[in-house]
């Protein structure tokens, strides 16, 4: 399957190392259903941010263009407790091949990957929430 | 928009800009960093909230020992900034419309909205798995 990046994304972006996004992750988010603003990265979102990240060497604006997603859920679960403001609800998302690419980061040996969106898919459409810690 | 901090505004942040050299928690971007002032003053820096204006974080001022407890999970993250060693702690406040110099504001956790705190229950580590 031949995916198509967004227009900004960087030439070797998503890196040679990801996969194609196929499976089951999980995201927090702040809606229920989720929003296509549950699925806006850093990059886009706070430009300012990342550029400081970027010009400290830091991050690679590829790096920051991805989504953060979690094979665990459990992991979502215990990020969402350290953030209240990111998101009380966690969202199971379904991914297929035509989502982008999906490369595994792990933080202290979690379930941690990068999800690289490709461009026009819409996550809305596979995502559910399927956990609310507000409750 | 953000709710107000109350507190005092100091004329400037103990560091001028994150310098993120030590990243503790990524999602989406850092999270939670380690920073130090120009005296050696080690903080403990903690997402907090954002919306399209506005980005703030929580600088709790701390020593190693009490560093050592967060990270050992003896005290939560959420007990230190409560309880802080100094008495204080910092928000850091990013304008994300303007380049402006980040705000400083000295103030203590009962400043804050409960959902801009971490969750009681949240560590910095996870315990590790219990061997068989």
């Amino acid at each position: 399957m031949v995916l198509r990046w967004p227009a900004d994304f960087p030439e070797d972006c998503p890196p040679e190392e990801a996969n194609p996004a196929g499976g089951v992750y999980y995201r927090i988010v702040k809606t229920d259903p989720p929003e296509p603003g549950d699925f806006v990265s850093i990059y886009y979102l706070n430009r300012r941010r990342a550029t400081d990240m970027m010009r400290h060497g830091l991050e690679t604006q590829c790096t920051l263009m991805g989504l953060s997603v979690y094979a665990d859920a459990n992991d979502a679960v215990w990020n969402a407790r350290r953030y209240h403001s990111l998101g009380d609800k966690i969202a199971r998302l379904t991914l297929g091949a035509d989502a982008g690419e999906m490369l595994p980061t792990p933080r202290d040996g979690n379930s941690h990957h990068t999800w690289w969106q490709a461009d026009g898919y819409n996550p809305v459409a596979f995502a559910t929430v399927v956990m609310n810690l507000r409750r | 928009m953000l709710p107000e901090i109350k507190g005092t505004l100091l004329p400037a942040p103990p560091f001028p800009e994150f310098s993120f050299d030590e990243v503790l928690d990524y999602y989406d971007g850092p999270r939670i960093l380690l920073e130090r002032d120009e005296s050696g003053q080690l903080y403990l820096v903690w997402w907090s909230d954002a919306d399209m204006e506005m980005e703030r974080w929580i600088c709790l001022p701390l020593g190693e020992s009490r560093l050592h407890a967060i990270f050992s999970g003896q005290v939560s993250p959420r007990d230190a900034m409560e309880s802080p060693e100094g008495g204080y702690l910092l928000a850091i406040e990013f304008d994300l419309t303007t380049d402006a110099a980040p705000r400083a504001i000295r103030t203590t956790a009962a400043a804050f909205p409960q959902d801009a705190l971490p969750h009681p229950e949240a560590y910095l580590r996870k315990p590790a798995p219990v061997g068989v």
